[in-house]
């Protein structure tokens, strides 16, 4: 088992001042087989009442509604996870049979009930004739084989190199280009995963920062496909690993607009400055 | 000295057409039975009489502010009134009493559909109705996926458009299940109805319509979250730019609800307040006017400045109920429209009492055979495109572009469906330029309400006329009037 201390900072700054508000934080670990979190520790800059929800996939939301004029909003959430170090990466031996898990793969449904990680969004749509044919499955190995070579392949084929992109940043756009950080990775690995109708999900979370990792001083995004029998399974192709111990998970979603870390909505709408600053600490 | 005209004489003038059924007189020129009271009535008034009550009735809407906006070209923001005849359309108890049962049977359908593609899938997965309509359509909403409201119901308010065929049968044309506006027509027709022929409206025995506020405000209670005793419940509306505004102030005097716009409420700690002068004041059920596009803009469109942030989630916490349920549009799509009577069949096991426009499956292959020789007869859309796109028109095409369709469909039999095109009734009318008694296109818009045990069917609706000549469209902004529509008593 291993524990982290994870620290979470966002401060708006307003050009003029904003009158009503409302902010969705989506930035606490979730509870799962692998991590459980312990304290947790939310002060705002304005000392009003926090309230928690649950997004449509039922992760936990920290949301301050404001009531009151403000030019300056500040939050901090903090808290402890421990996260077991046994990582459960099933091995290509526990899949089933290449045609029974094609046969699941294929059928109606199984694509019925995946559906919305199978269909893909503007943000990780391909036009099949531009994706590269080193990626394509062939259908010849595993699907786990196939995830691992895609991930490798997509580390080897992009440039990590902040600011060049943003959150909306198409999968598409970066197949033009190849450069980017790691929720550039990650769409593009999901629309290469939806083309063959693989289930696969946007997740965003943590990464070790004691580590030699890209994108660990910000929130980090990965992939979670799904392998008929073996469940979701998580690739991290920014850092060409999979997901393990070092992955702290937040949420998971059809892509980067149902994790993004702040949602907010500010009456009248004036410009602002935001900031994080992200911590996680190896105990 | 000119003799003075009585409708009578206009009566006699009207043209007939053997081509449509019409409404008031039958194949051989006579007045049917159901009409001989209004007619009798109707043709000892003088026309120059007749025209001062025409004249009345358009003030009368007027001057109440029954009014709808044009959005198109020239005359944008112009406010017209929705042209309202003086000639009743009735239809007959029997008619009518199978027409209200096959409504109820078509919304209890519809809403088990709606939970089921938003939970189980039993439907998609048992390949009833292709799992790639639905994904497809862009009124299938993520954030309605597992969760049920309140009571299982989804569509609160459904208009669903019924036209008379020429064989005489009543057919659904479509479902409207996006809180369909149009029932303050309903309500002020009768309402001229009643002041401008008094004597001949309370002899003819016509059920009430006057109920309808009354029986929505029951249903928009019915599904207030559990344990809340005395529901505040309020009308959302975009505001008074809206074509129906009109409308939703009606109906909130009516029903003794408050009229708010999203500005006037605000979400905290997941429950919905409205912002009064004493404080705020939790909201417990909204008869949202807004489409769902609108209603939250941490949710649907970030720009919205019409909706209130934070509403789904007090929506998925269960404390508060919207009216309609956002994600039903997924189901009155024009493709998803032609499953209907299979849901019916399929959750129900009952046949469905109120007919749809006969369905053509390429798939199959008689009918297949059938669509590619009667192609110019047909209406074909494709069966995984929501939206009314892709439709071909048969009769509108070229025969080379008959012929190149026909390629198409072979080439993927499964995803084309064929409908014939309908013909709507006809319902004398009369028509100002002429002076005179013309026959007119009608369709009706019912109105038809679903709460926690409460099933209810306004007796009447909407019969909305097409007063262009020959022309089938018949909608408010396209030069279309209405007519007070009466289910007789028996």
């Amino acid at each position: 088992m291993v524990t982290y201390h994870i620290s979470y900072e966002a401060e708006n700054v307003y050009d003029h001042q904003v009158q009503e508000a409302l902010f969705e934080f989506l930035v606490v670990p979730c509870t799962s087989d692998t991590q459980e979190v312990t304290e947790e520790k939310i002060e705002n800059s304005l000392k009003i009442p926090f309230f928690r929800s649950r997004n449509v996939f039922g992760y936990n939301l920290i949301c301050v509604r404001i009531g009151k004029p403000f030019n300056h909003f500040k939050i901090k959430v903090s808290c402890t996870v421990h996260k077991a170090t046994e990582d459960s990466f099933p091995s290509s031996a526990d899949s089933l049979p290449l045609e029974e898990e094609l046969a699941i793969l294929d059928s109606d449904a199984f694509i019925v009930d995946h559906y919305l990680y199978i269909q893909q969004t503007p943000l990780t749509a391909l036009p099949a004739e531009k994706i590269p044919s080193s990626l394509l499955y062939q259908r010849d190995k595993s699907l786990l084989e196939y995830m691992t070579s895609l991930n490798s392949a997509l580390y080897g084929m992009l440039e990590y190199k902040p600011g060049v992109t943003n959150p909306s940043t198409r999968a598409c756009d970066v197949l033009n280009n190849p450069r980017g950080v790691c929720q550039d990775y990650t769409h593009l690995m999901l629309g290469v995963l939806r083309h063959h109708q693989i289930p696969a999900r946007y997740v965003s979370g943590y990464l070790n920062q004691g580590q030699d990792f890209m994108g660990s001083a910000q929130m980090h995004a990965w992939v979670e496909a799904f392998v008929p029998k073996l469940g979701w399974v998580g690739f991290d192709p920014t850092n060409n690993r999979v997901a393990d111990h070092h992955h702290i998970k937040v949420a998971d979603g059809t892509d980067y607009t149902d994790c993004s870390p702040l949602k907010g909505h500010i009456n009248p709408p004036v410009p602002n400055k935001t900031d994080h600053t992200v911590q996680v600490v190896q105990q | 000295m000119i003799q003075e005209k009585y409708l009578e004489n206009l009566f006699r003038e009207y043209s007939r057409t053997s081509e449509f059924l019409d409404e008031v007189f039958d194949e051989n020129g006579q007045i049917r039975q159901h009409y001989q009271r209004v007619y009798n009535h109707l043709a000892k008034i003088s026309l120059p009489d007749f025209k001062y009550l025409n004249d009345y009735a358009k003030k009368s809407s007027f001057d109440q502010g029954i009014t709808f906006n044009v959005y198109s070209d020239k005359s944008q923001g112009v406010e017209r009134i929705f042209p309202f005849d003086l000639f009743p359309r009735i239809i007959p108890t029997k008619e009518w009493e199978k027409i209200e049962k096959g409504l109820i049977q078509r919304n209890r359908a519809l809403n088990l559909f709606l939970q089921d593609i938003y939970n189980e899938k039993k439907i998609l997965k048992d390949n009833v109705v292709p799992k790639e309509l639905i994904f497809s359509s862009r009124h299938y909403c993520k954030h309605m996926m597992d969760f049920v409201p309140y009571g299982g119901i989804y569509v609160h308010i459904s208009g669903t458009d019924i036209i008379k065929h020429k064989d005489g049968e009543y057919y659904v044309l479509e479902d409207n299940l996006r809180c369909p506006s149009g029932v303050s027509y309903v309500l002020s027709n009768r309402m001229a109805t009643k002041r401008i022929l008094p004597n001949l409206f309370f002899k003819s025995r016509v059920q009430p319509v006057v109920d309808y506020p009354e029986a929505l405000a029951e249903v928009i209670k019915s599904v207030a979250p559990i344990g809340v005793d005395q529901p505040v419940c309020v009308v959302l509306t975009p505001g008074m730019y809206n074509s129906a505004y009109y409308e939703h102030s009606y109906l909130a005097l009516q029903m003794g609800m408050q009229l708010v716009e999203g500005r006037d409420l605000f979400v905290d700690h997941n429950f919905v307040y409205m912002k009064t002068i004493h404080g705020p004041k939790k909201v417990d059920v909204i008869y949202r006017r807004i489409d769902d596009d609108f209603i939250d803009p941490m949710v649907f469109r970030a720009d919205s400045t019409l909706g209130i942030p934070g509403l789904m989630s007090a929506f998925r916490e269960g404390n508060v109920s919207l009216v309609n349920a956002p994600g039903t549009g997924v189901a009155d799509d024009k493709a998803v429209y032609t499953y209907v009577p299979d849901m019916i069949r399929y959750y129900l096991s009952e046949e469905p009492i109120l007919k749809n426009v006969f369905t053509y499956r390429c798939e199959k292959g008689d009918d297949f055979l059938y669509v590619l020789e009667n192609l110019d007869k047909l209406v074909v859309k494709p069966v995984d495109e929501s939206g009314g796109y892709g439709i071909f028109i048969g009769s509108k095409a070229s025969r080379q572009e008959q012929e190149d369709f026909k390629e198409i469909i072979k080439a993927n039999r499964r995803k084309y469906i064929a409908q014939p095109i309908m013909s709507l009734s006809v319902h004398s009318t009369f028509i100002e330029e002429n002076e005179r008694f013309e026959p007119r296109h009608v369709d009706l818009r019912t109105f038809s309400l679903s709460g926690y045990q409460i099933e209810y069917v306004c007796k009447g609706g909407l019969t909305r006329v097409a007063l262009r000549k020959g022309n089938l469209i018949v909608n408010s902004s396209q030069g279309g009037g209405s007519k007070d529509t009466w289910v007789l008593q028996e």
